[in-house]
C-alpha cells in the first residue's frame, strides 16, 4: 500500500518556512567575536530538518542545496572551521535563496536554480578551502543582502564595485493584475526611479495583455514595462523603489550589458513590434512616429531600433509601444523566477493556521457546555408546564453565555501574537541599516500581543514601509546625531499593546522628526492647503498621509516622509484602523496605529433606508443628526452640500446610491450620519437610526459579488440580511457622481 | 459627461482621471464606441491621472482605431502628457503630437 506524500506537502512547507525564519533569526544573533555554540546548533537543526524534509517528499533542488549548507554548518559547529562574517552573509543569501526555491515548489512552479547554483559554488569553494566571491553578479539576490556588512576575508572589493554600479540596469516590471487596488501606482515608482539618476529613464511599455475594451476590468493592470535606468545607480536603490510592491510583481533587474542573448533578441522582437505598429496606426500616429524618427530635442521619441535604445547624454525620454507578446516578455516571466522573494507566496499564507492546544481545549470545554445545556433545554421542553418558567429563563441565559464564550473560543483562534509580524525586522533594519551607513538599535516590546491573523497578514507591509522611512528618513547619519549630541545610535523602537478593545502597534524613532516648516511649505506649493493657511503642528503633521503629498519631490530632508503614507494610511483604513503620527523636531517621531482586533465581527449602526436595514461601523460614524433641509445648499448647482459648524459636508441619499423604491415621495423625517472615511467627512441621509449591536461580517465576494460601497453582510436577529456599507468605497461613489452625473439633489 | 456633437462623440475626462472613476468612465466609453462615428477626447480639465486612468484611455484609442474610426483630443492637461511620458504611453496615447 502506497501513500499519498502530497497530503503532507503543505505541512513540510509551513514548517520549512518557520525553520528559514528560524535560521534567520539566529544567524542575525551571530557573531564571529562569540560564537554561541547553541545558536549554531539551532540553525544546523533547522537546516537539517529542511534537507530531511525535502528528501522525503522529494524535493531533490531543496536536499541537495542544504546538504552543503548543512555541511559548511557542521563543521563551524564541530569546531573543524572558524565562524567569519562571508560565512553569516553567505547563509543569509542561501535562506533567501531556499525561501524562494520554496515559494515556488509551494505555487506548483520548478524553482530557478541560477541562484541556487552560484551559492552552492561559493559554499563549495569555502568546503574546499578557498575563499569564495560573496556577490551578487546575477543581481537575483536580495539587494540589501548584497550590500550587507560583507566586508569578509577574501571579497573581491572590485568586483562587488562593479557589481553594485554597473552603468545601467534593464528592469523588467510585470505588475499583478490588482496592484492598482492596493494603492500603489507604477508611475510614482518611475518617477522614484528618475530621481535616481541624471540621465532620462526609457520606459517601454508592453500593453499586449489589454483585453477587448468590453471585456476590460478598468481598475485591474493589464500592463508592464521594461525600463532602462541609465548611469551608476546601486541595485539596491533600484530595489529601494519596488519594495513596497515586490510580492505584487514579477521583477528582473537585469545590469546592462549583461543581458542574456534572449534579453537582446527580445529587445529587437520589441523594436521591430514597434515599428510595425508605428506604421500601423493612423495618420495622426504616422505623423507622431515621423517627428520622433528625427527627434533628439522632442520631448518623447519612439524606439526604432535596439540601436537607438542606447542612450546618449542628452538623449531625452523615450517612450514607445509594444503591441503584441513579445520574446522579452515570456523571457521576463522565466528570470523572475530567480529573483529571491522575501516571503511565502499569496498562496500559501492563508492555507492555515496553528493552533495552541491550550485554545483548542478551551474551545472542547465550551461545546462540551453547550451540549449540557441544550440537553438541559430539550429534557425541559418535553415536560413543559408554566410552573417551570423560571427554570426555562435560567436556561436560555446559560445558553446566550455559552454562545458568547464559544464565539470569543473561535475568535482567539485567529488570534496570533504580533511577533509572527514583527519577525521580519530585525533582518530588515539589520540590512538597510548597513545600506544607508547608520547605526540602528531595534527595540521590540509586546511581541506577544495576539491580534486577528487577517489583521496581521495586512498589517505587514504598511509596518515595512513606517519602519523602512524611519530608518531612511527619520533616523540621521551617525555624524549628524554625534553633531546633535545623540547617542550615535538610532533607535527604532515597535510597540504593540492592546487598549480599549483595540491593538495599538508604535513605530517610534528617536531621529530628526519631522520638519513642520517644509512640509508646510511643501503643501502650499503642490496647492493642498491655501497659502495662507496657518496650521497647527498635528494639522501639518496629517499633510504627510495626503496622496498628493507622497509625490513630493526628494530634495529636502523631509520629502521622503510622504512617500506612500497615503497608501499606508489607506491600508489601515481599510482595516477599519487609524493612523497618527507624533513628531517633535530633533527628538523623533513616532507613528500610532489603532486596528480592531478583528475583522470578523464588527460593532455597527443599524439605519433604516426605505424597508431596508443598512450597518455603518461604529468607528466611522462622527455623529448623527437630525437633517435640516434648509442648511442644504447645492454647489455650483449640483453637489448638496450642508453646513455642519465650521465645514461644509457634501450630502448622499443612501437611497438613491442603492436605487432603492420608496413608498412615498419623499423622506419623512430624515436623518442624517456624519462619517469619515479617507479623511474625508460625508454626511449620508437615512430614514432613522435603529439600534447598535456587534455583528458578524459574512463576506459577500465570496457569496456573492463585489459591490461598490458595501464592505459586506450580515444576518440580523430576525433572520434578514443586512448589508454593510463601506465608507470609503461610499466616499467614492460620491466622488464618481459629482465627477459623472452631476446632480444628486438631497432630501 | 458625453456630448454628441452630429456623428462624433465628446468624452470629456473631468478633472479626475483616475481609478475611482474609471469604472463609471469605462461605462461612458462603451457607449460612445456603441454609438460613436469619431471621439473626440477632452482632458484640459484634468488635475490628475494615473495608471488605470490612462490604461482605459489606452484600451479606448485602441478599441476605436481597430474599429477604423478616428480619435482626437481636444486638449491635454500638463498632467496628462506627463505622466503618459512616465508611464511610456505618449506615443501609443497619439500625444506626440497634440
Amino acid at each position: 500500500m502506497s501513500i499519498d506524500l502530497s497530503q503532507f506537502h503543505q505541512v513540510f512547507f509551513e514548517e520549512s518556512f518557520e525553520g528559514l525564519d528560524a535560521m534567520e533569526s539566529e544567524l542575525l544573533n551571530l557573531s564571529p567575536d562569540s560564537v554561541d555554540a547553541e545558536t549554531v546548533n539551532t540553525i544546523f537543526r533547522a537546516a537539517h530538518s529542511i534537507k530531511g524534509g525535502a528528501g522525503t517528499f522529494g524535493f531533490v533542488q531543496i536536499s541537495e542545496f542544504t546538504h552543503d549548507v548543512e555541511t559548511l554548518l557542521d563543521e563551524i559547529r564541530s569546531g573543524q572551521r572558524a565562524l567569519t562574517q562571508t560565512h553569516v552573509d553567505l547563509f543569509l543569501q542561501t535562506v533567501d535563496c531556499l525561501r524562494a526555491m520554496m515559494t515556488s515548489l509551494n505555487d506548483g512552479d520548478q524553482p530557478d536554480m541560477t541562484r541556487a547554483g552560484e551559492l552552492k559554488q561559493q559554499l563549495k569553494a569555502i568546503l574546499a578551502g578557498q575563499q569564495p566571491v560573496v556577490s551578487s553578479a546575477s543581481g537575483a539576490d536580495d539587494g540589501a543582502a548584497s550590500n550587507g556588512s560583507g566586508g569578509g576575508a577574501g571579497v573581491d572589493e572590485a568586483e562587488q564595485d562593479e557589481s553594485a554600479s554597473p552603468r545601467g540596469w534593464k528592469i523588467r516590471f510585470v505588475p499583478a493584475l490588482d496592484i492598482l487596488q492596493t494603492g500603489n501606482e507604477p508611475f510614482r515608482m518611475f518617477r522614484e526611479l528618475q530621481g535616481l539618476t541624471e540621465t532620462p529613464i526609457e520606459v517601454l511599455v508592453n500593453q499586449s495583455a489589454l483585453p477587448e475594451f468590453s471585456a476590460l476590468e478598468p481598475e485591474q493592470c493589464y500592463l508592464s514595462w521594461t525600463i532602462r535606468v541609465y548611469g551608476e545607480v546601486a541595485e539596491a536603490d533600484l530595489r529601494a523603489v519596488f519594495e513596497w510592491v515586490e510580492d505584487d510583481c514579477q521583477i528582473d533587474y537585469i545590469p546592462l550589458g549583461q543581458e542574456s542573448e534572449s534579453d537582446q533578441e527580445g529587445d529587437a522582437v520589441v523594436a521591430t513590434e514597434l515599428q510595425a505598429a508605428a506604421d500601423s496606426t493612423d495618420e495622426t500616429a504616422n505623423k507622431a512616429a515621423d517627428e520622433v524618427a528625427n527627434a533628439t530635442a522632442v520631448e518623447d521619441t519612439v524606439v526604432t531600433d535596439t540601436a537607438k535604445a542606447e542612450p546618449t547624454v542628452d538623449a531625452c525620454s523615450v517612450v514607445a509601444e509594444v503591441a503584441a507578446p513579445t520574446a522579452a516578455s515570456a523571457n521576463s516571466s522565466a528570470n523572475n523566477s530567480a529573483a529571491a522573494k522575501a516571503k511565502p507566496s499569496r498562496g500559501g499564507d492563508n492555507s492555515s493556521i496553528r493552533v495552541s492546544i491550550d485554545k483548542v481545549d478551551s474551545l472542547i470545554n465550551m461545546v462540551g457546555e453547550l451540549v449540557i445545556t441544550q440537553s438541559m433545554l430539550g429534557q425541559l421542553g418535553q415536560d413543559f408546564d408554566l410552573s417551570r418558567l423560571a427554570r426555562l429563563q435560567e436556561g436560555l441565559a446559560q445558553l446566550e453565555q455559552n454562545t458568547r464564550e464559544l464565539q470569543e473560543s473561535v475568535m482567539k483562534i485567529r488570534m496570533m501574537p504580533i511577533s509572527f509580524a514583527f519577525s521580519r525586522f530585525p533582518r530588515l533594519v539589520r540590512d538597510l541599516g548597513t545600506q544607508l551607513g547608520k547605526k540602528v538599535n531595534l527595540v521590540m516590546l509586546g511581541e506577544n500581543t495576539e491580534l486577528d491573523k487577517t489583521v496581521m497578514e495586512k498589517i505587514g507591509d504598511p509596518l515595512v514601509h513606517l519602519v523602512r522611512n524611519s530608518l531612511d528618513h527619520g533616523l540621521e547619519t551617525t555624524e549628524k546625531r554625534k553633531a546633535a549630541g545623540k547617542p550615535e545610535s538610532g533607535t527604532i523602537t515597535l510597540n504593540a499593546f492592546h487598549q480599549g478593545g483595540n491593538i495599538v502597534i508604535e513605530v517610534k524613532d528617536d531621529g530628526a522628526g519631522l520638519n513642520e516648516d517644509k512640509i508646510l511649505a511643501k503643501a502650499k506649493q503642490r496647492g493642498l492647503v491655501p497659502a495662507e493657511a496657518s496650521l497647527t503642528s498635528e494639522e501639518i503633521h496629517q499633510l504627510i498621509f495626503l496622496p498628493g503629498f507622497s509625490t513630493a519631490d526628494q530634495v529636502s530632508d523631509i520629502s521622503g516622509r510622504g512617500v506612500g503614507m497615503d497608501v499606508v494610511r489607506r491600508n489601515i483604513n481599510e482595516l477599519n484602523g487609524t493612523i497618527e503620527v507624533k513628531s517633535q523636531r530633533g527628538t523623533g517621531s513616532t507613528f500610532v496605529i489603532r486596528l480592531p482586533l478583528t475583522l470578523a465581527i464588527l460593532d455597527g449602526q443599524l439605519v433604516k433606508v426605505c424597508n431596508q436595514t443598512y450597518i455603518f461601523p461604529l468607528v466611522s460614524i462622527v455623529e448623527s443628526i437630525q437633517l435640516q433641509k434648509q442648511k442644504l445648499n447645492n454647489i455650483s448647482g449640483s453637489q448638496p452640500v450642508m453646513k455642519l459648524r465650521d465645514e461644509y459636508i457634501p450630502i448622499l441619499r443612501l437611497d438613491r446610491v442603492f436605487n432603492l423604491r420608496r413608498a412615498g415621495d419623499d423622506f419623512d423625517d430624515p436623518m442624517l450620519v456624519v462619517v469619515e472615511g479617507d479623511n474625508e467627512k460625508i454626511g449620508i441621509v437615512v430614514d432613522d437610526l435603529l439600534g447598535q449591536q456587534q455583528v458578524v461580517i459574512k463576506s459577500l465576494e465570496q457569496n456573492y459579488q463585489k459591490v461598490a460601497g458595501v464592505s459586506g453582510a450580515t444576518i440580523l436577529g430576525d433572520g434578514t440580511v443586512a448589508l454593510i456599507i463601506d465608507i470609503s468605497g461610499i466616499g467614492k461613489k460620491l466622488e464618481a457622481r459629482t465627477s459623472t452625473s452631476g446632480p444628486d439633489k438631497a432630501a | 459627461m458625453g456630448v454628441t456633437v452630429s456623428q462624433s462623440v465628446r468624452i470629456d475626462c473631468g478633472t479626475r482621471l483616475s481609478i475611482e472613476c474609471v469604472e463609471a468612465l469605462h461605462q461612458e466609453m462603451e457607449q460612445a464606441v456603441r454609438d460613436a462615428q469619431d471621439i473626440f477626447l477632452k482632458a484640459d480639465d484634468v488635475q490628475y491621472c494615473d495608471t488605470a486612468g490612462l490604461q482605459l484611455l489606452l484600451a479606448l484609442v485602441q478599441t476605436v482605431q481597430a474599429a477604423g474610426l478616428q480619435i482626437s483630443w481636444q486638449g491635454v492637461s500638463d498632467v496628462v502628457r506627463d505622466t503618459s511620458k512616465l508611464l511610456g504611453l505618449t506615443s501609443a496615447l497619439l500625444l506626440a503630437t497634440d
